[in-house]
């Protein structure tokens, strides 16, 4: 029996977004009428769309396309409909964006469901997690050497395609070496959009083209686990994962991968 | 010659006014330190301070003489040739305790920050916070090459302790870099970053 060894996220990290735009709605509504409301919530679609299609122009995971197409003819048919409120007449292409909203927002839903959608950086955690024992008190804010595997340059480039359209890690390629920072759901924007352009405060695995693995496990996400687990065995058990999904990668075998990830059975949205 | 008596005699002649000094000695048979001072427009005191400065190195003599019952003292050179000789490879570290064979590993709840260097196989630098309150000093070590790798390497607080050879081997620390990694080593253990088990 697989028993969970990370926190559950908190979810306001991950609906706050809707939750704000459904309370700016209905005060909208409720003071100006269905016609602002409707403009406000179109605008609020329009605006939310970058996010999704930030995340396709960065990590080319075709998913977040049909996010982004979502979150458009949402807007679309938002902006498109006070007009017809009063006269029907001017309906225009709002079935047609209806239609595009419906097929766009089945795609994803479907999508998120199957976990497509999801920065996994939890999951790898928890597959970390696994081997390794509750001793306590052992945590240490430092990088720390975590064996070697043998790299071609053509397998690193396809190992930071993977590791990128899978979301399982944002990559920073450096002269003599890649570094694969994990990401949780929800804290994926700073990156996204350029804003955090290192990585010395957050949880990184580093590969060089040599084959060294170098693992940095930050406090914050030391304290996701809900025992304090051996430090030194799960800086190594981070790296031994990467290892392993460097190896399915070099095989051919990426689906492995995320067959790993998802039969965790983790929230789909946290 | 001791590295002190080396730096105290370094002092005196590294003063602006030594070699004037140095000039009236040899072709004066002796010299007291007010006629001296007069003779280089120095206080009487300084003089005083310098000529018993050498006096003390052994470099002149000192002699005691009376006028008229008051007693003062005249100095001459006591050599024209002055040797400064120093043997650094004393300070070269003797393996200090069981030396290289010493279990260490890194301390619980240390505190210290270290810096990645930009290659990514070790540090660049370490910073410790000593003390508490107002009195908390930072202290910010700068690492060579050797030592950067020999602390990326060092066992976490809670894993199997290895000595200071078994480290530097997994880090590729070459053995001829066995004393600035022990220097580093004891440092740290002094300032509670690294434990020897």
């Amino acid at each position: 029996m697989f028993t969970r060894k990370t926190k559950d996220q908190n979810i306001l990290k991950v609906i706050w977004v809707p939750l704000v735009t459904i309370t700016a709605f209905l005060v909208v509504l409720s003071i100006a009428g269905p016609k602002p409301a409707f403009y406000l919530l179109g605008g609020i679609y329009l605006f939310l769309s970058l996010s999704p299609f930030l995340t396709f122009w960065r990590t080319q995971n075709n998913g977040f396309l049909a996010a982004t197409m979502f979150t458009v003819f949402a807007g679309l048919v938002c902006v498109s409909a006070p007009p017809a409120f009063d006269d029907k007449s001017k309906i225009g292409l709002i079935p047609v964006l209806l239609v595009g909203m419906y097929a766009s927002m089945l795609v994803t839903g479907y999508l998120t469901l199957n976990r497509k959608l999801k920065w996994r950086g939890q999951e790898v955690f928890e597959l970390a997690a696994m081997p390794v024992e509750d001793t306590g008190d052992s945590f240490t804010a430092r990088p720390r050497p975590a064996g070697q595997v043998p790299i071609s340059k053509t397998e690193m480039i396809r190992f930071v395609d993977v590791l990128t359209t899978k979301l399982i890690a944002f990559a920073f390629p450096e002269e003599n070496r890649v570094v694969f920072v994990l990401t949780l759901p929800g804290n994926d924007l700073p990156y996204l959009l350029g804003i955090k352009k290192d990585y010395i405060n957050d949880t990184w695995v580093a590969i060089d083209y040599e084959g060294n693995i170098s693992v940095n496990i930050t406090q914050e996400d030391y304290l996701l686990f809900k025992q304090d687990l051996d430090f030194d065995q799960l800086c190594q058990s981070l790296g031994d994962v990467f290892a392993e999904f460097l190896e399915f990668s070099k095989s051919g075998q990426e689906t492995r991968i995320i067959d790993m990830m998802d039969a965790l059975r983790l929230n789909p949205l946290m | 010659m001791d590295y002190k008596t080396a730096a105290l005699m370094s002092s005196y002649l590294a003063k602006d006014y030594g070699e004037d000094f140095f000039v009236l000695l040899v072709n004066y048979q002796d010299i007291s330190a007010s006629e001296a001072a007069s003779r280089l427009g120095l206080h009487i005191r300084t003089a005083q301070d310098f000529l018993d400065g050498l006096a003390a190195l052994g470099i002149v003599n000192k002699t005691e003489v009376r006028e008229k019952k008051r007693p003062y003292y005249r100095y001459n050179l006591a050599t024209t040739k002055l040797k400064l000789e120093v043997d650094l490879g004393a300070f070269k570290k003797e393996n200090p305790g069981e030396g290289l064979e010493r279990l260490v590993r890194e301390m619980k709840n240390n505190g210290a920050n270290y810096s990645v260097a930009r290659s990514g196989d070790c540090f660049s630098s370490v910073t410790i916070w000593e003390g508490e309150g107002r009195e908390r000093e930072v202290h910010n070590i700068n690492l060579t090459a050797s030592q950067g790798k020999f602390l990326f390497h060092l066992p976490f607080p809670q894993a199997k302790p290895l000595s200071i050879a078994a480290v530097m081997e997994k880090a590729a620390v070459e053995l001829t870099y066995s004393t600035e990694v022990q220097d580093i080593v004891d440092e740290l253990a002094r300032l509670g970053v690294i434990d020897f088990v």
